[in-house]
């Protein structure tokens, strides 16, 4: 049985890749374009693979275009050979347990990922000029990151305090009259798919910050989708991550039916008696650009939704700029006011 | 003969009796001590020697207003202060323009009025249409009056030119209030004199930080020097400064951590079984809103006014009683 399996074209046998912008599977040699169900069966049938393990951390397979060495890590489902470029799926990461049920394929491509970084400087003073240069990037990587997917019921009841104050004046008399009021709200209502980073490769405020997806694209898996891209599998058990999508859940939760508390000057929550149950989950493959960027010696991780653009990532201060910009800023505004002091007196004095 | 000396005793006695009967005119003239007034003519230009302008809106404010010997200072048209007392407060004003280069004038009349404002009215165009301080820059000086009317006796103090940049309300209030007891109780004498030693304690004292950096204008309203707020500006210059450094930073950290998940609640699905705001209480406050200082003070004072001459004054507020 093949462990590893390649994406090949129907016509001319040459290494075939998903093509993001057209949705479909293009071979560059021949041109032939091929959709995910055409391929469907084509992976278990010509290339066999030997697989050797060297130690926990890393195991060695065998091109199956090539014959050279590739060295992976465990939780690598989807990889290239570096000396032919075959996109290298290494079947069993991603069958059992491990089988993905949906995936979101890439709709943006490297080169999307490149422009988005050059354009971090827009509308951002402080960047360092040669910081958004292409030359720091180190490297761009199209990446499949296993995502939980948890569907949370939230159950249970919510009681505040509340005070409505009105204010109001007769003659030389002023009133306030504060009404207090107890309210409760007691029902149940439903988050879909709450996304959790199965994977400890990745920095969880990282993956946050890309969401949402746009789960109407959200297709069944077809390992198809992983050819011309990294894929990793999950290595944070459901349990785990749930935890995260639980609390985001009742946070969440506890805001909507203090929100559905209107016409209140103050609101405090007294008792809170929401509970989470977990309703339906789905292991899915989500697509990410991960661009490494070198700049004066430090490494700087950015990652862009593959599906949306939503480009993110710290990028480092100009200092000198900083310093610039405050001092400017404050001789600016310290000048402006006497300025408008010096107006104010003079249509005050005419 | 005899007929003729009889009617020589005769004419003797009518001439003696005449020369009485003008000697006792003229002293109670003497003791009533009316202020003697001249006439306005157009010829003198109504009397007004300083650089108001006369025009048909402030022609009948001059032509009723006494015109007077400025050189007299004490003015009792209300005829409460005898001859003597008059005097000794001539002293109380001598020695204030001596030791000040600024008018004292003191006022009595007895004159009908609804509101204070009559008053600051008449005060004015008395001051301003007659030659006080006219050597002086502004016609600087002090004019205190006092409204015998007997259904509302009422005083006030009012000062005009650079005299106004020495008195804030603080410092009206506490002159009026100090003479209060002695003018209620009619004892002018000891009232004037404190009101004197007042004014002339609050001139060496110098102009209050409410006027420190104010002058009076070529019409004689209390205008200020353009004083460039350096430390507010240092302060809003640096708290902007610090906010939109701020906001600039926060853009470039864009990694936050999710603790929410509002944008993946399935709207359809959210279902009340109890949805109960329960009325527990009610509670109501008040405070009033104050405007005037109380003890039968009047408020308005320690700011420039207008005359009818167009000149401007400022008062202390007034006293009743």
């Amino acid at each position: 049985m093949n462990d590893v399996i390649d994406n090949k074209c129907l016509v001319c046998n040459a290494p075939i890749k998903f093509d993001p912008k057209l949705g479909k599977f293009k071979c560059e040699y021949c041109k032939s374009e091929f959709t995910a169900e055409q391929l469907k069966n084509m992976n278990d049938e010509k290339h066999s693979t030997e697989k050797e393990a060297i130690e926990d951390e890393y195991l060695i397979y065998n091109c199956p275009d090539c014959g050279a060495n590739i060295i992976t890590d465990k939780e690598t489902a989807a990889t290239f050979c570096i000396y032919c470029g075959n996109t290298s799926i290494i079947k069993n990461r991603l069958t059992g347990k491990f089988a993905p049920s949906k995936i979101i394929p890439f709709k943006k491509t490297k080169e999307d990922a490149i422009n988005a970084f050059k354009k971090l400087k827009k509308g951002r003073p402080l960047v360092p000029k040669s910081f958004v240069s292409e030359k720091n990037i180190e490297k761009i990587t199209g990446v499949y990151i296993p995502f939980w997917l948890f569907d949370v019921v939230i159950d249970g009841s919510l009681e505040a305090k509340g005070t409505k104050v009105k204010h109001w004046s007769s003659g030389d008399t002023r009133y306030i009259k504060t009404d207090y009021y107890e309210m409760i709200r007691k029902g149940n209502m439903k988050f879909n798919k709450i996304p959790v980073d199965g994977s400890t490769k990745f920095i969880d405020e990282i993956m946050n910050t890309i969401e949402p997806f746009d789960y109407s694209e959200l297709i069944d898996y077809n390992h198809a989708y992983l050819s011309g891209f990294l894929a990793e599998k999950y290595n944070v058990e459901k349990e785990e991550s749930y935890e995260i999508a639980k609390n985001r859940a009742l946070t969440s939760g506890k805001e909507i039916m203090l929100s559905d508390m209107t016409g209140y000057t103050n609101k405090t929550v007294k008792s809170n008696n929401l509970e989470a149950k977990e309703d339906n989950t789905e292991y899915a493959l989500l697509p990410v650009w991960m661009v490494n960027v070198k700049y004066n010696n430090k490494y700087y991780l950015f990652a862009m939704n593959g599906q949306t653009g939503e480009f993110i990532g710290d990028i480092p201060l100009d200092k000198k700029k900083t310093v610039i910009m405050g001092i400017v800023s404050f001789i600016v505004l310290f000048l402006l006011v006497i300025l408008v002091s010096y107006i104010i007196y003079k249509v005050g004095n005419n | 003969m005899k007929k003729c000396k009889l009617f020589l005793i005769l004419i003797l006695s009518l001439f003696i009796n005449i020369n009485s009967i003008k000697a006792d005119t003229e002293l109670n003239l003497i003791s009533s001590n009316e202020p003697i007034t001249k006439t306005r003519t157009k010829e003198n230009n109504y009397g007004v020697n300083k650089h108001w302008i006369i025009n048909d809106n402030n022609l009948s404010n001059v032509l009723s207003t006494p015109y007077v010997d400025s050189s007299e200072k004490v003015y009792d048209f209300a005829n409460i202060l005898t001859e003597e007392e008059e005097k000794t407060i001539y002293t109380y004003s001598k020695e204030f323009m001596d030791k000040t280069g600024m008018e004292m004038i003191f006022v009595t009349v007895d004159m009908p009025y609804s509101y204070d404002s009559k008053n600051e009215e008449y005060a004015a165009d008395f001051y301003d249409y007659n030659d006080f301080g006219l050597d002086l820059e502004h016609y600087d000086g002090i004019l205190f009056l006092r409204n015998n009317y007997s259904a509302d006796r009422y005083y006030d103090m009012y000062t005009f030119g650079s005299a106004q940049l020495y008195f804030n309300q603080n410092r009206y209030d506490d002159v009026l209030d100090t003479i209060y007891y002695k003018i209620s109780h009619d004892d002018y004498v000891n009232g004037f004199k404190a009101f004197k030693d007042k004014c002339l304690y609050y001139y060496n004292e110098g102009i209050p930080s409410t006027y420190k950096h104010s002058y009076i204008d070529e019409n004689g309203f209390i205008k200020k020097h353009y004083v460039a707020p350096y430390f507010i500006a240092f302060i809003i210059s640096l708290v902007i400064t610090i906010i939109i450094l701020i906001i600039l930073i926060k853009k470039n950290k864009m990694v936050k951590k999710a603790t929410e998940a509002s944008e993946y609640i399935d709207k359809k699905t959210i279902n009340y079984s109890i949805k109960e705001d329960k009325f527990i209480t009610s509670r109501t406050t008040s405070y009033t809103v104050s405007s005037s200082s109380g003890g039968g003070h009047s408020s308005g004072g320690g700011r420039s006014h207008s005359g009818s001459s167009g000149g401007g004054h400022s008062s202390g507020g007034g006293r009743h009683g």
